[in-house]
């Protein structure tokens, strides 16, 4: 009789029941945060690679927009061109057909908004975004005065223009009149490498 | 009996295995959800560096593309022929390609070479076959008698026709069989492109594609000279002006996500 009094005085948990609780809330807290890290992982990766993608995308546009015009005379343009592309590796020295290339100079004449022509080199190298950088990760663009295509008129140098960031790797391989494209991309977070094959015509060369 | 259930404390094993069953399931549903979404993300990268890839291939048959005839000097009949599948012609600066057509000045139809003969002071003997009526035609030698310097017109570059490039199964890239049965530049191609396809796609499975089709593609186009936003009309009948254009697929199918890709290519483009 006086036992039952006590057992039915009894409130709360006994100690076996809260560690048994503890532990199955422990299982199922860690369960719930490794799949709500693993989403949120997957949602990180997911952004990141979605700014790889937009980088490149708009990195390939802007290469192709000038690669394809590589060569390219005006009517009225008084001379020929002499050099529509120049390849060069990493110590700027040129670079033959089918080899890999670090720096790609092409040179064509552009229309300005007065409608008189005037003619460019365009230089695409990998450069660091801050010079403390150890890494090159920035496709930089520089575009130079000419009238040849060979010697460059500018009486300064030109600034570097930014293009797209991200990137691991960049060669170009010409091949006849076709620029091939080998891109690697890698993500703000550094866990996601892409690769990305591109080319672009050079329609205004013949070879 | 009843004191003893109101002495019960905690939960039976019953309930606790089916909490424990509801936990796992709900553990199972997640997983699966998760495991589904990185497939999704993992086809997605696949797809957009193919789609890359598949713009390098357009971007190189736009180089290959080339519809305008090549003449090769001033090409003639050499002497009378009767109707036959061999033709001696001569005035050639160069030798033409097997899969040129062309026509001659008197002869009806056109032609399509199959074979030919090194070039020796600028004349070359043609194997042919006329090229504008069914392949399964019971005669396809040459229409009527050829006469000596009637002139020939090229009308169809081979070199420059991307139907070479028609069927071409990039799964097959390193099967050199396969590989043998096409041009040198074809086969360049194939095995570039299907290595680059391999690179971004990973091996296919049994049911993948990776296959470029080339049609050409007519459509007739309503002529308005006048601008009034009615067809022109000559005897009641209205007028069309024709466009070729040469269209290339690639179709990539990748487990159960197909991709369908689309370029045309005219001349001057």
């Amino acid at each position: 009789m006086e036992r039952k009094i006590r057992k039915c005085n009894q409130s709360g948990f006994s100690l076996a029941e809260a560690l048994v609780g503890i532990a199955v809330s422990t299982i199922v807290m860690t369960a719930a945060g490794f799949i709500y890290n693993n989403f949120q992982q997957t949602f990180i990766r997911q952004i990141n690679h979605n700014v790889i993608k937009q980088e490149v995308r708009f990195a390939i546009h802007a290469l192709q927009l000038d690669l394809k015009m590589a060569g390219y005379k005006h009517e009225d343009a008084a001379n020929g061109i002499q050099r529509a592309v120049y390849l060069t590796d990493s110590s700027n020295i040129e670079v033959g057909e089918q080899i890999e290339a670090d720096i790609v100079y092409v040179c064509y004449d552009s229309i300005n908004n007065n409608n008189t022509s005037s003619r460019k080199i365009i230089k695409y190298e990998l450069r660091k975004k801050v010079s403390s950088n150890v890494k090159k990760t920035v496709l930089m663009k520089k575009t130079y005065n000419t009238n040849d295509c060979v010697n460059k008129s500018d009486a300064n140098e030109p600034n570097w223009e930014p293009v797209a960031e991200h990137f691991k790797k960049f060669r170009i391989i010409k091949t006849n009149n076709i620029l091939n494209l080998e891109i690697e991309m890698e993500d703000p977070g550094e866990k996601i490498v892409e690769k990305y094959n591109a080319a672009a015509f050079m329609r205004n060369t013949s070879y | 009996m009843i004191s003893k259930k109101h002495d019960q404390k905690g939960m039976s094993v019953i309930e606790a295995m089916t909490a424990c069953c509801i936990l796992a399931l709900s553990v199972i549903v997640f997983m699966t959800l998760q495991s589904q979404q990185e497939q999704r993300f993992t086809q997605l990268r696949k797809f957009d560096k193919a789609a890359y890839a598949v713009d390098l291939m357009f971007e190189e048959l736009s180089a290959v593309y080339n519809p305008v005839p090549i003449q090769y000097g001033d090409p003639i009949v050499d002497q009378n022929t009767s109707p036959s599948n061999q033709l001696l012609i001569s005035g050639c600066t160069s030798l033409p390609d097997v899969g040129d057509k062309f026509m001659i000045a008197g002869v009806p139809g056109s032609y399509q070479i199959i074979a030919r003969t090194s070039l020796v002071s600028t004349k070359t003997t043609l194997t042919i076959e006329r090229s504008d009526i069914p392949q399964d035609s019971p005669n396809l030698n040459l229409a009527s008698t050829a006469t000596a310097n009637a002139r020939i017109t090229f009308v169809f570059n081979s070199n420059g026709s991307l139907e070479q490039y028609n069927n071409l199964d990039l799964l097959k890239y390193n099967n050199t069989t396969y590989q043998n049965t096409f041009p040198s530049d074809v086969k360049v191609n194939l095995v570039k492109w299907g290595s680059i396809l391999n690179k971004h796609l990973g091996r296919p499975a049994i049911n993948d594609k990776r296959k470029i089709e080339v049609i050409d593609v007519t459509t007739n186009i309503p002529i308005d000279e006048n601008q009034d936003g009615i067809t022109d009309q000559i005897d009641g009948i209205d007028q069309f002006v024709t466009s070729i254009k040469t269209q290339v697929t690639v179709r990539i199918k990748q487990d159960k996500s197909e991709e369908i890709f689309r370029r045309r290519y005219t001349n001057g483009t």
